[in-house]
């Protein structure tokens, strides 16, 4: 089937389009507005943070070019990019999740050793399982727990620290919206209803990060 | 009993010791601004040497002094948004 012309789509693209430009954008503008603190101080938790951001940039972005590739041709570059895309998308929000988490809880890790490479092969371990094999929804309630583990000992370690985290529940929400964004890509066909609620509620927490780091970083 | 200070308050200390000394200091009397153990001034010192933030300048009698470098003045100049990115953030 030839390419159809991104105007003639209809509603859902521009959705899709408007979604993924608003997270990617934020992800973005995080990892470069921390970019500077970055380099002055090389702090841990900052770096973990800022490649948070960094993957759920690249996440929704290889997301984006799924959706888009499915309105535009009903055969797209075939299924093998499809896969790879699927790929690109799991193993990034994992790691994003993982290490938006980790960015918080790390000081509390009596082995120093730098942890960053073992959420990589973890993510990316889980990612082939779920693009590669059939069962995608036993990996899906596998990632949630992981993310659920993660969030009870960030919730714990913010319980007993003198320096409470004034967006926990913002970096907790992050990952779910994460999984529901996976959920609603790789099984279910939602509504345009459905996924107008799910994108707002995603793009207000990633707006929400924005602010705050816009805020915080004023120049 | 005073709070011990983060890593950051010490980089912090120890540049505005240098700042505060013209931009040139001795090791000997920024270990003992610095309020550190040797060992831990060594450290430290290496650290600042390792991140750019400090110089190490030989005079003609080939004795050793600290200034800051670019990267140390901007430190001292962002380290209140860091503190604040670092607190509010939890990192």
């Amino acid at each position: 089937m030839p390419f159809r012309p991104i105007f003639l789509t209809g509603p859902h693209l521009w959705l899709e389009l408007f979604y993924s430009l608003i997270i990617i954008l934020s992800s973005l503008f995080i990892y470069l507005k921390t970019k500077e603190l970055y380099d002055l101080t090389q702090h841990q938790g900052i770096k973990y943070f800022r490649n948070s951001f960094l993957l759920f940039g690249l996440a929704f972005f290889s997301r984006f070019i799924i959706r888009i590739m499915n309105f535009l041709s009903d055969d797209p570059l075939g299924r093998g990019f499809h896969q790879f895309g699927l790929f690109i998308f799991i193993y990034a929000g994992i790691a994003a999740g993982l290490l938006l988490i980790y960015s918080i809880v790390w000081k509390n890790i009596k082995n120093s050793k730098e942890k960053e490479p073992y959420i990589h092969i973890i993510s990316l371990i889980i990612s082939a399982f779920i693009v590669f094999t059939s069962k995608k929804p036993n990996f899906l309630f596998l990632i949630a727990a992981l993310f659920i583990i993660a969030g009870i000992l960030a919730y714990q370690y913010n319980k007993k620290s003198e320096n409470k985290i004034k967006l926990l529940i913002v970096y907790l929400l992050l990952p779910t919206a994460w999984i529901l964004n996976a959920a609603a890509q790789i099984f279910i066909r939602v509504s345009i209803t459905t996924a107008l609620v799910l994108y707002t509620l995603s793009s207000i927490l990633f707006l929400l990060i924005t602010y705050r780091v816009s805020k915080v970083i004023k120049n | 009993m005073a709070k011990k200070r983060d890593k950051l308050e010490v980089i912090y200390d120890m540049l505005r010791i240098i700042k505060d000394k013209h931009n040139s200091i001795k090791p000997t009397p920024l270990l003992r601004f610095s309020n550190l153990s040797t060992q831990r001034f060594q450290e430290y010192i290496k650290e600042l040497l390792e991140k750019e933030l400090v110089l190490e300048i030989k005079d003609k009698k080939n004795k050793r002094f600290y200034s800051l470098s670019e990267k140390g003045f901007k430190y001292l100049e962002r380290y209140s948004t860091i503190k604040e990115f670092i607190f509010d953030f939890g990192l």
